[in-house]
């Protein structure tokens, strides 16, 4: 029983840390779907596309822009989320968890609070830095793509 | 000339909005025959490109008839029957400018082999081959606009709309894409709507140029340019090329477009 609802709570932090990506990755990657430029949307008219190619070949990849800039500020956002999913009782791993054993035995080794937050901190850059470096590759294209 | 492959009869556009109508078109007549090169010209906001965009059914009349190649406009967007130049290239920023020009053809479902052969040829054609695999804001503005042209001739269109193509670049490089235009042209023996507010591009390119009176637009006047063809450079000095634009200068100052209804539309002067 005991194992079931730590498997569940498991889930659940990856369950918090994906509420947290959802609307800012939902929210621009719409607004990427509709921001196509007029005239763009014109010659697919033109050329009679299907709303289908209309889809694939014109909303989707002009949209991947917002998406990654989406992405990248979700990409620090879901290790916030992740942490602070494991700060209630019960988790047994985890860098929230080491957060507040540290936290509690400040007094004694400080170092350790410290140390668990510089890490946590790297974690949040490493997932930032592999975001650009996929944006980097898939939308090669882009005159806007970020050089960090 | 030949047989008529654009025809406007009596067409009115008024665009609605929250701010009120605005009446674009008013009671537009005209009939292009198959190898024209008809230039539209006017002021500002007189809906030349709305005319445009009626031909290639973009817009939608709020009255009158629209044939392109004896079909409705629908039907002949649906059929692919225009190749259409915006006046800014509308390139997409994720394909490189082959796989632009290659774009209809993809969506027409072509068989591979043309996919793979037709972009090189039309790419020969506007002298950018070795441009290829570039990305399109890696391109000079006129560069970009040949890309764009050599797109609209993908599908061999037996029409070409242009809408102020060649707007935003500077006299020289204009005054080269005419020339390269024309020959485009009489190589796809393409038929020609061409929008443009200059009036020596007009006059250089056309068989015939159509002046518009400003809102609500209709058509003033056609003027039939006589000059010889081909078109070279010396055309630009001949004492009837500065006559025509004379007339066509004159015409666009005049605008008697307010007494509405004597613009003799359709057939030339």
């Amino acid at each position: 029983m005991l194992v079931a609802i730590a498997v569940v709570w498991e889930a659940g932090k990856a369950v918090i840390a994906a509420y947290l990506t959802f609307f800012p990755v939902t929210v621009n990657m719409s607004r990427g779907l509709r921001a196509v430029d007029p005239d763009a949307l014109a010659l697919m008219r033109a050329l009679a596309a299907s709303s289908r190619q209309i889809f694939f070949k014109l909303r989707f990849p002009a949209a991947l822009p917002y998406l990654f800039t989406a992405l990248r500020i979700s990409a620090t956002a879901s290790v916030i989320g992740a942490i602070v999913g494991e700060l209630p009782v019960g988790s047994r791993f985890g860098m929230g968890v080491v957060i507040i054993n540290a936290a509690q035995y400040y007094n004694w080794r400080p170092a350790n609070l410290w140390a668990a937050i510089l890490v946590s901190a790297v974690i949040g850059i490493v997932f930032y830095q592999a975001v650009a470096a996929a944006e980097r590759r898939v939308v090669s294209w882009s005159r806007t793509a970020p050089a960090i | 000339m030949g047989s008529p492959i654009i025809e406007l009869a009596g067409v009115d556009k008024t665009f609605e909005s929250r701010a009120g109508a605005t009446e674009a078109l008013r009671a537009v007549s005209l009939t292009v025959d198959a190898g024209e090169f008809v230039s539209v010209i006017g002021p500002s906001g007189c809906g030349k490109s709305t005319l445009l965009r009626i031909v290639g059914d973009l817009v939608e009349p709020s009255a009158g008839a629209v044939r392109v190649k004896g079909k409705r406009a629908h039907e002949a967007r649906l059929d692919r029957d225009y190749g259409i130049v915006f006046q800014t290239p509308v390139l997409y920023d994720w394909r490189t400018v082959l796989e632009n020009v290659r774009l209809p053809l993809e969506l027409a479902g072509r068989p591979r082999v043309e996919r793979q052969q037709r972009p090189h040829a039309l790419l020969r054609l506007v002298g950018l081959d070795e441009f290829a695999g570039h990305y399109p804001w890696q391109l000079s503005g006129g560069m970009q606009q040949r890309v764009s042209i050599a797109r609209a001739l993908a599908l061999n269109p037996s029409i070409l709309l242009m809408d102020e193509p060649f707007g935003a670049l500077d006299e020289m490089t204009r005054e080269r894409l005419n020339q390269e235009l024309l020959q485009v042209c009489t190589e796809t023996a393409a038929t020609v709507l061409f929008v443009t507010h200059s009036i020596a591009e007009a006059v250089f390119l056309s068989t015939r140029i159509v002046v518009m009176s400003p809102r609500p637009g209709g058509i003033d006047r056609v003027v039939t340019v006589d000059l010889p063809r081909p078109r070279v450079d010396k055309t630009r000095a001949q004492p009837r090329f500065f006559e025509l634009v004379t007339t066509v200068r004159q015409s666009l100052r005049e605008d008697p477009g307010l007494a509405s209804g004597d613009g003799r539309p359709g057939g030339p002067e």
